[in-house]
């Protein structure tokens, strides 16, 4: 199993694959980088990939989300502060840029930073030097500086709430995460690997999604992302009593489920049934040709336009066959 | 929770911070990038309770970091 993988990078739709060639890319250069994305976009896990693939890999990784941070703490939280600086200072403290000496800092809603956070932050990403609350010593830490935020900086900025100066900084190298409803059949394998975790963790071989479930993975525009994906299937997983995890319609109670059931028509149920098997069945060759469009083609004894068309039409994956 | 699986993860993690000493992560990265493909297949409960298993022995430290948990090897100044 490959880092990607391991860390729910999954999906082989264009856009995914895209991600993952620009978090390689980015892993290899040492620059301040802005990560966008809505929120459960997977945003955190992009930025750990970075960290792993690069030369910062043995160092430390300290994720922090601004956002959970009182503001009264702040700096004394990112830059430490000495012995005495306020009431609760009973110790030195290296603060969190400190604790990430030599490895990355990954900054979340990097737009819940006080101004006067954000001018320290600046000050900072500048030179490398910084100063705990309460100190007079100038200190120099060697951490790469990841930021990610869900907000519109530059409109931030417009309304005077997000320093310009800092914005240009980090705006070196810029990686969008893109929602999961850009990223045609993602949702299903992403589905597909929750469920086989959860399958181990609560030791239940047998859980399958219903066939019902596989359309509603497809068609749901899934506004929470990832995360709301992972919760589903794990809500879902949870009430299971019969070895179906049923999600959307098919999650509705058993009378109405059997009234669903009978009232379905022939034509919707066939519909599911020859996707979810196209899924596999493409998903499958296409593994098999290692992406590559003519070859999967040729191994299904199809027309390449026409096999192109149904793996477009599932968004399974780029041709790599050019 | 299987004990003996703790203290087989618990090994993973050890391991990992001898080769990586400067290393420190959140438990999600512990589970996805310390412990080996085979460990990290467990539950990601496996891991915190193994990180609290070594945390117990003093062969570990953990500070936290806003609403979350760093955790690296214990230190000098520890």
């Amino acid at each position: 199993m490959n880092q990607f993988a391991r860390h729910s990078m999954i999906g082989s739709s264009a856009a995914m694959d895209a991600v993952r060639r620009q978090i390689e890319k980015i892993a290899s250069v040492d620059v301040p980088v802005t990560v966008l994305g809505d929120t459960g976009t997977g945003k955190e896990l992009a930025v750990r990939a970075i960290h792993y693939l690069g030369v910062r890999r043995q160092a430390p990784f300290v994720p922090v989300n601004c956002g959970a941070l009182p503001e009264a703490l702040v700096e004394s939280e990112l830059f430490g502060h000495e012995r005495g600086a306020f009431t609760d200072a009973k110790s030195d403290s290296a603060g969190l840029i400190g604790e990430a000496e030599g490895g990355t800092l990954f900054l979340d809603e990097v737009d819940a930073l006080s101004l006067k956070a954000q001018a320290a932050l600046l000050r900072f990403l500048q030179d490398g030097s910084y100063r705990r609350v309460g100190g007079a010593k100038i200190r120099h830490a060697n951490v790469r500086v990841v930021v990610a935020t869900n907000a519109n900086l530059h409109a931030l900025a417009d309304a005077r709430q997000f320093r310009r100066d800092l914005l240009y900084r980090l705006d070196v190298v810029t990686l969008r995460i893109p929602p999961l409803r850009e990223r045609g059949g993602d949702a299903l394998e992403l589905a597909e690997a929750f469920l086989e975790r959860l399958r181990t963790r609560y030791a239940k071989q047998e859980m399958h999604f219903h066939s019902a479930s596989l359309v509603h993975l497809r068609e749901h525009c899934w506004p929470g992302n990832v995360r709301e994906l992972e919760n589903a299937v794990h809500r879902a997983f949870l009430l299971a009593d019969d070895g179906f995890v049923r999600l959307g319609e098919a999650a509705v109670t058993d009378g109405q489920a059997d009234a669903l059931a009978s009232a379905r028509p022939f034509k919707t149920e066939r519909a599911a049934a020859i996707a979810s098997f196209e899924v596999d069945y493409l998903r499958r060759l296409l593994v098999e040709a290692n992406g590559n469009l003519s070859q999967a083609a040729r191994l299904a004894g199809e027309e390449r336009s026409a096999f192109g068309k149904l793996v477009r039409k599932h968004g399974l994956a780029r041709d790599r066959s050019s | 929770m299987n004990d003996e699986l703790i203290e087989h993860v618990a090994a993973y993690i050890a391991r990992y911070l001898e080769h990586n000493p400067a290393a420190a992560d959140t438990v999600e990265g512990v589970h996805a990038f310390w412990i080996g493909a085979q460990c990290a297949q467990e539950s990601i409960d496996v891991t915190q309770a193994a990180l609290e298993y070594l945390l117990e022995r003093g062969a570990i430290a953990n500070v936290p970091i806003g609403n979350r948990v760093l955790w690296r090897a214990t230190r000098d100044r520890d």
